[in-house]
């Protein structure tokens, strides 16, 4: 599917058929490679057995795809769509790219702020005031998009040339 | 094999130009990711044909630093690849081929083993284990099974990317509102940034202060820098602070040795500023003041070549021991530490002596040490 034909996402997509033909050997050796080093990382979890624990470590990974793919990315896409719906307009980017990295911001400071790793006999892991840190992220980020909003309404308000 | 349009009304959702490029810089991040982190495998578990050198010193920092940024510079770029691509997997009929089919099935340990990598790599640099594997192994053979799939999935897009890149100057974008393709990268990329922005300060010292959601603070914690293992989550409280402490020096010697604490700061002592380098990816510099290691082999008669196992009082888990390869055992910094920064250690830093020497993993700068077996 090229750059081209984007609105139109019932055309026939890059299917493996095509992949394979147009990147030729590329393709098979890439292939064949991949799937071998795959079978050496899936024999060095049975060999790991004892510690890695495959059922689990499998089912972890498994997961893993299952919880974004039926969980995260809906939840993204309804956010986008109330997001459109809720804000028309060229306000709507500055609105998209905040909530965007607020998600990931909150993500990532989410173990943090919760204080899971922390450890009394260890001071000196996560010692920071994470729920002041995890605000004042957000407050950066959320100036930046007041910045862009300030900015869109100015061009706005200018005369066209 | 079709794509279903209607749920996916994004102007960005299926953009070729924008899935190639974050695949590209997934790519990358991916590999560093993957040779920074087999890498500090190989030091800690060394094979008969792997050679750590001891210098330069802080080598080690640099790649389990960059190991660790990467890792968490990589979150956002995945979240924007995963979701600029996302109308694909409802594609239909899912498979056209048998070529294609493995493709296909090869997304399952990519998309599955990068999202296992990010949550377990993040988690374990905030010491935060809530899986029942162990975190090294699992976290390894993850890494092992993710770079094949990418593998598959390089040369399955290879045409189909290179397309997206060659045409000249980025097609415009679709009008309409919201994001465009720059300002969706820019915001991916961004993020990236900002990210690493408020963590590398735990490694970077210059941006320590910008260290908003870091988990460590390299100037934080016992005089004044970290600890990964305190001395009661070691169990070593009692025999550490035993007035009847010895260093054993054994195993293949003419002269074993059986040092006191008096012992040890009677024998000429030498100073080395070195950083220690926690496999979680903070680092620090700190000033040390110990017995050289190859003093005491040369004390105890050891072979010029020799080599060392250096034993913990700590008695259980990854810390208990390492070893010196020649290198690290005769360099001219590597030492048993009694002091840093003119202070006898803290007890959480490995009183009464450490382990302290260049370019080497901290799980392998042993605390507490009991004894030194020559090899």
């Amino acid at each position: 599917m090229g750059v081209d034909d984007r609105r139109d996402l019932t055309r026939p997509t890059d299917a493996g058929a095509d992949a394979a033909r147009r990147s030729g050997a590329v393709f098979w050796v890439a292939l064949v490679v991949g799937w071998a080093i795959i079978g050496y990382g899936v024999r060095g979890v049975l060999m790991d057995a004892g510690s890695v624990r495959p059922f689990q470590w499998a089912t972890w990974i498994v997961a893993a795809d299952v919880v974004h793919d039926l969980v995260v990315a809906p939840l993204v896409c309804g956010i986008g769509v109330v997001l459109a719906r809720l804000v028309p307009g060229r306000g709507r980017a500055p609105l998209q790219a905040g909530f965007i990295a607020s998600g990931v911001v909150l993500a990532f400071a989410w173990i943090p702020w919760r204080g899971y790793g922390r450890r009394p006999d260890d001071p000196s892991a996560l010692p920071l005031d994470y729920t002041t840190a995890t605000l004042t992220v957000l407050a950066m980020v959320w100036a930046l998009v007041g910045l862009w909003l300030l900015i869109v309404a100015v061009s706005r308000a200018r005369p066209s040339q | 094999m079709r794509v279903p349009a209607f749920p996916f009304r994004s102007r960005l959702h299926g953009d070729e130009r924008v899935a190639a490029i974050l695949g590209i810089a997934l790519g990358v991040c991916f590999a560093i990711c993957f040779v920074t982190g087999m890498l500090s495998y190989l030091i800690q578990q060394p094979p008969s044909w792997f050679h750590w050198p001891s210098r330069p010193a802080g080598l080690y920092r640099v790649t389990q630093g960059l190991h660790v940024a990467t890792g968490i510079a990589c979150i956002p770029l995945l979240l924007a690849k995963l979701w600029a691509v996302y109308p694909k997997l409802f594609a239909w009929p899912p498979f056209t081929s048998v070529a294609n089919l493995l493709e296909r099935v090869s997304l399952l340990p990519l998309i599955g083993g990068a999202l296992f990598l990010m949550f377990t790599g993040v988690s374990n640099i905030m010491l935060w284990y809530v899986w029942p594997f162990a975190f090294r192994p699992a976290h390894r053979w993850a890494a092992w099974i993710t770079i094949g799939a990418l593998v598959v999935h390089v040369g399955a897009k290879w045409s189909v990317t290179r397309a997206a890149l060659a045409r000249a100057g980025a097609p415009p974008d679709e009008p309409g509102d919201g994001l465009g393709r720059r300002g969706f990268l820019g915001v991916a990329f961004g993020t990236a940034g900002l990210l690493t922005l408020v963590t590398v300060g735990q490694t970077f010292r210059p941006l320590a202060r910008l260290g908003l959601l870091a988990p460590r603070r390299p100037d934080v914690g016992p005089q004044g820098f970290p600890v990964n293992r305190s001395a009661v989550s070691a169990g070593v409280l009692d025999v550490a602070t035993s007035p009847d402490f010895r260093l054993r020096v054994e195993g293949q010697v003419a002269r074993p040795l059986d040092l006191t604490l008096g012992d040890l700061r009677a024998l000429p002592q030498h100073e080395a500023t070195l950083p220690i380098t926690c496999v979680e990816g903070w680092s620090t510099t700190q000033r040390w003041r110990g017995v050289r290691i190859r003093d005491l082999l040369e004390m105890a008669g050891a072979d010029g070549d020799a080599e060392a196992r250096v034993e913990s009082l700590q008695t259980r888990g990854a810390n208990s021991v390492s070893t010196l390869n020649r290198d690290h055992a005769h360099d001219r910094d590597t030492l048993l530490a009694l002091e840093v920064n003119g202070e006898a250690l803290d007890l959480d830093h490995g009183y009464p002596c450490r382990l302290i020497g260049p370019n080497r993993p901290g799980v392998m700068q042993t605390k507490w040490v009991s004894t030194i077996v020559v090899t």
